[in-house]
């Protein structure tokens, strides 16, 4: 009997989330389809490039340049003291730009760009902001999730960009100082293990991460009820979903790569 | 004209709207008084379409908006009826100007110079000067629904619909609205259709005025014959035994 409850319970979870993402789908797909307008909405989305992008700066670098730190003392204290120690070059390159960058960005814009879509627009609801919207004839997709939209796939794999440089450059000075490692064997390294598809397949991930932060920011914030506590609750759901999302889509991007 | 027609809507197990009849009359000012909870909000959300009903059907100069999409409201009903909100719901990121620019820009289309124009009218008409580059949180609770209504007119609508516009405000300033939504009426000749408890306001603006009680229209009447009625629940609403 409890059991028949528990799997019941499960599966009304189950249907929740299925149809949950059915729904943010076809959000997903009303702000694609909204691009054809973006021309009415520039300033929108120069405001929100500003806003993921520029502001998103400071704290993509600071966390990059850490984990490139911490790669550089991880892998130079792990090698084998017979492995040649410009190898560490190339596993610190291909470590930062096929994983390490796109997930930091992915997780840093999932608790900063995502909670904040979420709390704006959550509000906006609860507010009555959105009706508001809606009544005077203007499509809250179209003025709320696009230029957010269009600003992310643009903003989020610029980032990775100033991401994957200081990663790449604090690895740089976390070997040198760990295993003595020249700039000019880092190099030699990094050259030694550069493919130009790990580039792309970077940038493919900061592209698609920059969706998934937007529209699970917007899902959760047009979704909210209740007051304050529903908007706390928006903005929770939305930094989880996203982060658990990006790690997903990260696992499948690279496992298609790979079989590319 | 407005006219619906046996509006039924629910949330859940929770019957809101259970048969509503009502016509709104062109040109007239028309007042829906009820207890709290009854749906009137519901039932303004349905008619601009923020809400779909359950079944009835609402005509809107005589095009039936029932079961329209979002794009078919956007297209035949919207552009010729505004809402003004209860808590106002201004775009808080955006000064008053911008508020008002918005709607002008998408829904419009107008140039520059057209829009710059409205907004400064529309902002004189309901007594507001100087405030263009002012944030809604910069404003008191009588200024936010002249912000708001400035909004509305700005727009040119043919209806006007007002949800609880003096709720939350002092009696002079309760009557400074009242005031302004009977100049509205008469002057730029919008048909309003409004939400209140402020039955000396109602008696005051109305043309006539409509009970909403468990889901049903049970009174429709003249504003000035609202004290000759016989309908109990009507009379003791009226008088404040029930609110």
């Amino acid at each position: 009997m409890n059991l028949t409850v528990h799997i019941e319970k499960i599966g009304r979870q189950t249907k929740s989330v299925i149809e949950g993402y059915g729904r943010l789908s076809i959000m997903l797909f009303h702000a694609f389809a909204s691009i054809r307008k973006f021309h009415l909405y520039f300033g929108q989305i120069i405001e929100q490039f500003i806003y993921i992008g520029r502001r998103s700066l400071p704290i993509v670098i600071i966390t990059s340049i850490f984990i490139g730190l911490a790669l550089g003392v991880q892998i130079g204290t792990q090698m084998s003291p017979l492995t040649p120690a410009w190898l560490e070059g190339g596993l610190i390159l291909r470590s930062i730009l096929l994983e390490m960058g796109p997930i930091i960005i992915g997780l840093i814009l999932s608790g900063r760009v995502a909670a904040g879509i979420a709390a704006e627009l959550g509000t906006m609801k609860v507010t009555e902001q959105i009706d508001a919207l809606r009544s005077f004839a203007i499509d809250p997709v179209e003025y709320l999730v696009m230029p957010r939209l269009v600003a992310a796939m643009f903003a989020v794999p610029a980032l990775l960009v100033f991401a994957d440089f200081f990663g790449i450059l604090a690895g740089f000075v976390s070997s040198y100082f760990t295993i003595n490692l020249n700039w000019a064997g880092f190099v030699k390294g990094m050259h030694h293990s550069f493919y130009v598809s790990d580039v792309f397949a970077s940038l493919i991930k900061a592209f698609i991460f920059g969706i998934i932060i937007v529209i699970f920011g917007s899902y959760f914030g047009f979704n909210s009820r209740r007051g304050a506590r529903g908007v706390g609750k928006a903005t929770t759901l939305a930094v989880v979903w996203a982060s658990v999302d990006v790690l997903m889509l990260d696992y499948v991007i690279s496992a298609i790569m790979f079989f590319i | 004209m407005i006219k619906i027609n046996n509006l039924h809507k629910s949330f859940g197990e929770f019957k809101v709207l259970n048969g509503v009849d009502l016509t709104v009359e062109e040109n007239k000012i028309l007042t829906i008084i009820g207890k709290s909870g009854t749906g009137k909000s519901v039932l303004l959300k349905n008619i601009i379409g923020l809400l779909e009903p359950d079944s009835g059907t609402i005509e809107i100069d005589g095009i039936d908006a029932t079961g329209f999409n979002e794009e078919e409201f956007n297209k035949l009903i919207r552009p010729k009826m505004a809402l003004v909100f209860q808590e106002s719901a201004l775009w808080d990121s955006m000064t008053v100007a911008a508020n008002i620019d918005l709607a002008l820009q998408i829904q419009k289309h107008l140039g520059e110079a057209e829009r710059k124009k409205r907004i400064k009218e529309s902002l004189e008409s309901v007594g507001l000067k100087d405030i263009e580059n002012v944030y809604p949180d910069e404003l008191s609770g009588g200024m936010l629904k002249r912000a708001a209504i400035a909004r509305a007119i700005a727009m040119r609508p043919k209806y006007l619909l007002y949800d609880e516009p003096t709720t939350g405000l002092d009696p002079v300033l309760s009557n400074v609205i009242n005031n302004l939504i009977k100049k509205i009426n008469v002057e730029m000749g919008i048909t309003s259709l409004i939400i209140s408890h402020d039955i000396q306001g109602v008696e005051k603006i109305s043309d006539y005025t409509a009970m909403l009680f468990e889901g049903k229209i049970i009174v429709t009447c003249g504003a000035k014959k609202m004290w000759e009625q016989k309908n109990q629940i009507f009379n003791d609403f009226i008088r404040g035994k029930i609110t």
